[in-house]
């Protein structure tokens, strides 16, 4: 069955990314997965050196669009949540 | 006390199109290429003296499935000038700087995160506190105070890695017999093995142990030897090896960090010889950064306990970063 969910993944840092409790397995720099009607929460966990750089962008569904790029500071660690409606 | 200016050049580079995405989404962990608790990455580097040069090529492929990842690497490093019946002035215990060597290694990574839907609710909350929208990212939020809310709601975890190499070359030395001084060459096949940790640190950095067992062909102590010139009295002298080379067995114990203090970056290590009690300390001071952000160039000191000996390195190349290659986006 085709994903109606997916998100591009860039930047060099290390991320894991969630939909609820789920993990999305991120293959060469997109991210999918095939969800029911409903509230969901995009959520992400990020590592990397001060300047690092990672971006999250949602292209599917249009209607879920978002995007957000992140440029590591000297904390060297990330994290978000971003509520999507499918 | 021995000076000695080194200059290192690192390239990186990538060749499949897999591999190249790779280095892309995580850059290079180790530009010098010496590290024995960093994945391997694909570039190349050259570490030069007055009298040695030195070079390391490394290709490398990885490969990530849920949490865990795994890196191969295969790596040569020989001299590429200087005699390999000398000892290296390159400041380091490798017993097998004088040859050229084939390295293979493997790094697995494990990086066990958690979803932050647990605490979705709680985190929409400071979201709306602070920001008055339900979703945000720690960057997002501009006080110390309200990043340490934050923090309390999510678990950064520690990335481990494991380091398994193996490393095998084959070396000729020149040397002079102890009893006619008759010019003589001794070849033989030197080998070694390492294993690491590393744990990453959030936060701080990422600190790693290394252990390596070397087995090397080891040349005598170099003397000078005179003899007399036909037909008077005169003398030619030249430093050589005197007596046949022996085999060594090294055991070599490595501490390194990596620490990240605002904008600039140490990867001090020390390895020590526990047998002949020597200590060797490289201090790697990354402070320029490329226009994508990463660590590129910097100087590296270094200094052995033997010898007094301290060179400096300085190196340009791929990007230093917290987190290995292979297990990016």
């Amino acid at each position: 069955m085709p994903s109606n969910f997916e998100v591009a993944v860039g930047g060099n840092a290390l991320i894991r990314m969630f939909i609820d409790d789920s993990p999305l397995v991120i293959n060469a720099g997109t991210a999918s997965a095939n969800l029911s009607p409903g509230e969901y929460v995009l959520s992400w966990v990020v590592l990397g050196a001060p300047g690092d750089t990672y971006s999250i962008e949602i292209t599917k569904p249009a209607t879920a669009a978002w995007k957000t790029a992140v440029t590591i500071d000297t904390a060297g660690k990330d994290a978000g949540i971003h509520w999507v409606e499918i | 006390m021995r000076r000695g200016l080194i200059v290192a050049v690192a390239v990186c580079f990538g060749s499949a199109d897999a591999l190249a995405d790779v280095i892309k989404l995580a850059p290079a962990g180790d530009p010098t290429l010496v590290s024995h608790v960093s994945v391997p990455t694909t570039g190349a580097v050259i570490r030069a003296t007055n009298g040695d040069t030195e070079a390391a090529v490394q290709a490398s492929a990885a490969y990530q499935h849920g949490n865990n990842g795994l890196a191969l690497g295969l790596k040569v490093t020989g001299p590429i000038s200087g005699s390999s019946s000398t000892p290296s002035n390159l400041a380091s215990l490798d017993g097998l700087a004088n040859s050229t060597t084939v390295e293979l290694a493997a790094t697995f990574m494990h990086w066990g995160v958690q979803s932050l839907f647990k605490n979705a609710i709680p985190i929409k909350m400071l979201c709306m506190k602070y920001l008055n929208r339900s979703g945000c990212g720690r960057s997002d939020l501009t006080t110390a105070e309200a990043q340490r809310e934050f923090d309390k709601l999510v678990d950064y975890g520690h990335p481990f890695l494991l380091r398994l190499g193996g490393r095998v070359g084959y070396r000729s030395i020149d040397y002079l017999d102890s009893q006619t001084l008759a010019p003589l060459t001794t070849s033989g096949y030197q080998w070694g093995a390492s294993a690491g940790a590393g744990l990453i640190i959030p936060s701080w950095g990422a600190f790693g142990v290394v252990y390596q067992r070397q087995h090397a062909l080891t040349p005598q102590d170099q003397s000078v030897v005179c003899t007399p010139l036909a037909p008077v009295g005169a003398l030619g002298c030249s430093k050589n090896s005197v007596g046949a080379p022996v085999t060594t067995n090294t055991n070599l114990l490595t501490a390194e960090a990596r620490v990240f203090v605002g904008w600039v970056a140490l990867d001090p290590s020390v390895t020590v010889d526990p047998s002949r009690r020597i200590t060797a300390v490289t201090i790697p001071f990354y402070f320029l950064k490329s226009e994508a952000g990463g660590f590129i160039a910097g100087v590296s000191p270094s200094w052995r306990s033997d010898t007094k000996e301290l060179n400096a390195v300085m190196f340009v190349g791929g990007s230093l970063s917290l987190l290995p290659a292979g297990l990016g986006p």
